[in-house]
């Protein structure tokens, strides 16, 4: 055989084989691993030519339908992985298979904290003067601020304890339930590996300190599995070969189909669980379906009304409380551009809980609107 | 377009190959043309494919118009329509390229207004007129004939695989490449590897550490540790991409039949820095070599004027990299090291080789440190950072940076040294009585490096482009 054949048919397959199966295959429009819609074929004339738009679109275009575009990315992830790359795509790889969110310290700005943490003081404030009992504010801390063992060497994130107790001395006017001792002590089950939420069991460690705080019972913990393929938004970014998936266990409802939720005038037809987010790869959203700037539920069973201002946490946390109450309205600031203190006023509210997680907290920009 | 994108890749590149090579030999050097021009060029800025263009008629007629009068037996006429021609050349290049730096400076020596003219550079316009230019100045002195075919002159000047960034090709070197090469598989093996080695130096390597030297670079206050971490970071960053886009070129040259010269020959196991510039840009030291250090007498009009000819020679390649003051001082740095070297440290450097090593690299990171920073200030502060930090000499933050790109680091200085070429030839010995057990074996490892090329490039955020200041 002439010297060269190999090499250079090998070669030309590839190309062949690339550039057909990038181009002139079926263009896909999102990516479920990624979490983002993909490029697509911009317009080619000789307007757009001439002014070199269709060019810069096709660049983008080509990279994002590349073919096999997944095996690509994860292929990166895992060279930097054994490469001993201690973060990609903004989480640290750490041991037992765990991500954990890179936030450090000079990446928080701490105004915003203090802005978050006067807005709730506020829509607090309002609460007692209407003369609501039971209001808790509660801050918990994420994988990042209890797990620091886990991360590779030298690695630091910013200090959740600190931020978590000024939170706790600066909102006098609620309940501040501490849940920082009790997640510190066996951290490792409260928290998704793959996914930068915790767990059912994280939320119902925290139910359990939040029935304390009212002198409560708490439920007993049963669960169903739901899914035990779940790989979260850390690991969208940073997918390796071999990473391990996470579990994602549902709380046992004891009549799941008398809760009724409402977005706006729409009536969801699940209650709760949206199982059908199984098939689909973001299987968090289980937890309520989604985030909505306003969510109404409804159950005959229970009694009172509890506002419940939140970040996506909360969505797993929900389901332990869901029963109790006659009326849940559920505001999430980042998508709701009306005023909490609005509803306190307005409406006969008997509750308030504030639950984020204080990564969140401390860098949201959209907590003032709680008090416009 | 760059080198390692997907579009270029698997669209360009794909579509010229078939095109090609499904032509009859005859139009090919048309094919390369076409391509290069109207795809290639036009890419960016499609209305600047016009200079490129002017510049290849100035130069197709003006060769044309030097050896009218040289046939004719006018050498004065010749010389003068040389000197036209150069500075016409170079007034293009300037104008385009230097134009704003000169009112800028003009202003503030003045006390002027004048609003910058912000013109986009044509991409490549420092390498292309150097090529160009080259060639009139060779059909001048002979050393090459005229090329009366228009089509293979500007396929001469547009090849995609070196328009950008190089290597500046001598006219001399592929003027009969032009009519008489012969592509076959042997060449074309050879390309596809030498454009893999170069894809993974760029897509790989060197854009992961240069996000490591991004990272270092837009800190406030870095400690002597980052500080160290990001001016080697840049040092790697600067030679496997120029390095890695030079293979690439030279590999893609070889698909096409074409043989360049080498750019680059391992340039960090220099044992100093005269010997570090004649394996660092080897064409542009070339060209600098030939086109002004010898025309102004080189080594042969006394010392004195040895020690000029180098100041000036080394003052223009400094400038030649960028409209901004430090290349100027950069390419001063290196003249002056060079000219001491050259009265008598030479001969200390020789007595140890891990001293003259360890005395080049130094050098060169140095001047690293002083390309890579436009702002005197910026890089007056980042000197200091090297031996005296406001931060301190490590912390948490600069540990954590070495331990995670450790093993990066290390591949870099691998791949720097003479090292994967040894064990290369060392494996080609022993398998050369078992030639298809070696193609084949070859054949996987170079395609697998590609493979890995191209998930860095789908993955990959940090894809810069360093070139387009040339």
């Amino acid at each position: 055989m002439k010297k060269g054949v190999i090499t250079t048919v090998s070669f030309i397959l590839f190309l062949a084989v690339f550039s057909i199966g990038t181009f002139f295959t079926e263009q896909k429009s999102f990516s479920e691993n990624e979490n983002r819609i993909l490029a697509s074929a911009p317009e080619i004339n000789l307007e757009t030519l001439a002014s070199g738009e269709a060019q810069q679109g096709l660049v983008p275009f080509a990279s994002d339908q590349l073919l096999f575009r997944d095996f690509f990315v994860s292929l990166k992830t895992t060279a930097e992985k054994y490469s001993g790359k201690g973060d990609i795509g903004g989480a640290y790889i750490c041991d037992d298979g765990y991500y954990i969110t890179k936030t450090l310290e000079e990446d928080l700005d701490d105004s915003v904290l203090d802005r978050n943490l006067e807005a709730v003081n506020q829509l607090f404030s309002e609460g007692k003067a209407k003369g609501i009992k039971n209001m808790s504010f509660i801050l918990a801390p994420t994988a990042g601020g209890v797990m620091q063992d886990k991360l590779p060497a030298s690695a630091s994130v910013f200090d959740q304890k600190k931020r978590i107790n000024e939170a706790k001395s600066t909102v006098t006017s609620a309940d501040f339930i501490d849940l920082y001792d009790s997640f510190s002590k066996d951290p490792d089950p409260l928290y998704y590996k793959t996914d930068h939420h915790w767990t059912s069991r994280g939320a119902y460690l925290c139910y359990t300190l939040f029935c304390a705080s009212r002198k409560q019972e708490p439920k007993a913990y049963t669960a169903e599995t739901f899914s035990e393929d779940f790989k979260g938004t850390l690991w969208s970014k940073a997918p390796y070969f071999g990473a391990k998936s996470d579990t994602i266990e549902l709380f046992k409802l004891k009549n799941e189909k008398s809760i009724s939720i409402y977005v706006g005038d729409e009536k969801k037809d699940f209650s709760v669980y949206d199982r059908t987010k199984a098939q689909t790869k973001d299987k968090y959203k289980v937890f309520l379906g989604d985030n909505y700037g306003k969510m109404t539920i409804k159950n005959e069973g229970g009694k009172g009304h509890l506002l419940l201002i939140k970040d996506s946490y909360a969505n797993s946390f929900l389901p332990f409380i869901v029963e109790d109450y006659e009326t849940i309205t559920v505001i999430d600031p980042r998508y709701f551009n009306g005023s909490s203190k609005q509803i306190i006023n307005d409406e006969d509210v008997t509750d308030v809980i504030v639950l984020y997680n204080v990564e969140t907290f401390a860098t949201e920009n959209s907590v003032y609107k709680l008090v416009l | 377009m760059i080198f390692s994108s997907e579009i270029f890749i698997f669209g360009f590149l794909s579509l010229v190959l078939l095109c090609y090579y499904i032509s009859p030999r005859r139009f090919r050097n048309f094919i390369l043309l076409f391509f290069s021009l109207f795809f290639f060029y036009a890419w960016d800025k499609p209305s600047y494919a016009v200079i490129m263009v002017g510049s290849i008629l100035l130069n197709y007629f003006g060769a044309m118009i030097v050896k009218a009068f040289q046939n004719r037996e006018k050498p004065t006429s010749a010389k003068w329509a040389l000197v036209v021609i150069i500075a016409l050349n170079i007034g293009v290049l300037g104008f385009f390229k230097y134009t704003d730096l000169f009112i800028s400076n003009a202003n503030s020596l003045f006390g002027l207004n004048i609003p910058l003219l912000e013109i986009a550079l044509p991409i490549g316009i420092s390498f292309y007129t150097f090529q160009t230019m080259s060639y009139t100045i060779d059909v001048y002195r002979g050393d090459c004939g005229l090329q009366k075919n228009l089509i293979d002159f500007a396929a001469y000047v547009t090849m995609f695989p070196q328009l950008i960034a190089g290597p500046i090709v001598r006219y001399q070197t592929i003027e009969k490449q032009l009519q008489t090469r012969k592509e076959n598989f042997a060449s074309f093996k050879s390309g596809v590897e030498r454009f893999a080695i170069g894809l993974g130096k760029k897509a790989i390597l060197a854009n992961s550490v240069g996000a490591i030297w991004n990272e270092v670079s837009s800190l406030e206050s870095p400690t002597v540790l980052a500080a160290w971490i990001g001016a080697l970071a840049f040092t790697f960053q600067i030679y496997f991409d120029f390095s890695g886009y030079s293979d690439m070129a030279i590999g893609m040259g070889k698909m096409f039949g074409f043989e360049f010269l080498e750019n680059f020959d391992l340039p960090y196991i220099s044992k100093s820095i005269t010997e570090f510039w004649r394996r660092w840009h080897i064409s542009l030291g070339t060209w600098f070599k030939e086109y002004v250090y010898i025309p102004l007498g080189g080594n042969r009009r006394g010392k004195g004027r040895q020690i000029f000819n180098l100041l000036a020679v080394w003052a223009l390649t400094g400038f030649w990299h960028g409209a901004s003051w430090n290349y100027l001082v950069w390419g001063l740095y290196f003249g002056l090291i060079l000219i001491i070297e050259k009265l008598f440290l030479l001969k200390y450097l020789q007595k140890s080789n891990l001293v003259a090593r360890f005395y080049s690299l130094l050098l060169i990171v140095f001047g690293w440190v002083i390309f890579a920073n436009e702002d005197f200030s910026v890089m007056i502060q980042y000197f200091k950072n090297l031996f005296v930090a406001d931060a301190g000499f490590m912390n948490t933050e600069s540990i954590y940076m070495l331990i995670s790109n450790l093993f990066l680091l290390i591949v870099c200085a691998f791949f720097s040294t003479s090292y994967p070429r040894r064990i290369g030839a060392y494996i080609g010995n022993k398998l050369a009585k078992a030639p298809l057990l070696l193609e084949i074996g070859s054949t996987v490892l170079f395609m697998a490096l590609i493979i890995l090329a191209v998930a860095f490039m789908a993955a990959g955020t940090y894809n810069p482009f360093l070139y387009f200041r040339f």
